[in-house]
């Protein structure tokens, strides 16, 4: 069960809402002089259907909500049979030969496939997250060469995290509960905490050199 | 142009004072990696060892070894194109 039947009367990690709007800022380069503050950067706003909810549960209020969008699953997913049965599975560890299509599995180099049973089992596509389909989400066509599929699978990416300031959020409870679509099941929930959690955990090797 | 004795000896003299950069000829630095550290090793002509003269960091410092272990996740991106 990847939602919660019964949802809970507040906000929480992971939820799904809709109503919030989605900020973009972008800039050229560094603005180094306030001088120049008005040239060179743009702030894009749109509304998308569905957010996400990823402040953690005990931080959402005072006003400040984290979000993300969601947004459609990559087509290419579609060729790993394994990720074909059920997309959540990129949500969770997997084995080594799991992470891509067998035909391509058997083709890596030696040296590829030593890399990755060495790592073992593992996550793959870190920054990435499903959200399992549902009625409430709108169907799309994924297009292939062999047969289209529709799907209404989504996916959040945590590059995409924005903050957002609302004064009706003041407490998970306090805040616009009719906002809520979905709740994620505490399985689904601890899934999304774990990834994330590894996301921004993780130590680049040119550190753990020093850590040795 | 030739040097007087006191001149050479004073010349070989500064080359071997702890504050000189001087390499006499012939004699030469090697970088021996060890780890993740670069070992400076003084050699004699005849590859004898003189002694360690610097030990740095190693800039390329993943072995074999880390270079296929121990990534955390599967780098799986290039397989499946957008």
């Amino acid at each position: 069960m990847f939602y919660q039947d019964n949802m809970d009367n507040a906000l929480r990690f992971g939820d799904v809402l809709r109503g919030y709007i989605a900020i973009t800022p972008s800039i050229k380069g560094p603005i180094l002089a306030p001088s120049t503050l008005n040239e060179g950067y743009n702030i894009d706003v749109n509304l998308p259907i569905f957010s996400v909810v990823l402040s953690p549960c005990c931080s959402i209020g005072h006003g400040i909500i984290t979000l993300t969008p969601l947004i459609k699953v990559r087509k290419a997913f579609f060729d790993n049979p394994y990720f074909l049965e059920d997309l959540t599975r990129i949500n969770r560890k997997m084995e080594p030969e799991q992470t891509v299509p067998p035909n391509i599995w058997e083709k890596f180099p030696s040296e590829e496939k030593q890399k990755h049973l060495e790592e073992g089992y593992g996550y793959t596509f870190l920054e990435l997250f499903i959200y399992e389909k549902n009625d409430l989400f709108q169907k799309y066509t994924i297009h292939r060469k062999r047969e289209n599929i529709e799907t209404n699978y989504y996916m959040i990416d945590f590059r995409n995290t924005y903050i957002l300031n609302c004064e009706k959020i003041k407490t998970p409870e306090d805040a616009p509960l009719d906002s809520k679509c979905l709740q994620l099941s505490l399985q689904a929930r601890s899934e999304l905490r774990d990834k994330i959690a590894y996301y921004y955990a993780r130590i680049p090797k040119e550190d753990k050199i020093l850590e040795d | 142009m030739d040097l007087h004795e006191k001149d050479y000896d004073y010349n070989n003299f500064k080359n071997q004072g702890t504050g000189s950069h001087d390499e006499p000829e012939g004699y030469k630095t090697i970088l021996y990696t060890f780890d993740k550290y670069q070992i400076e090793i003084k050699l004699t002509p005849t590859n004898e060892f003189i002694g360690i003269i610097g030990v740095k960091i190693n800039k390329e410092f993943l072995s074999h070894k880390q270079k296929i272990t121990s990534q955390g996740f599967h780098d799986v991106d290039e397989f499946y194109p957008e």
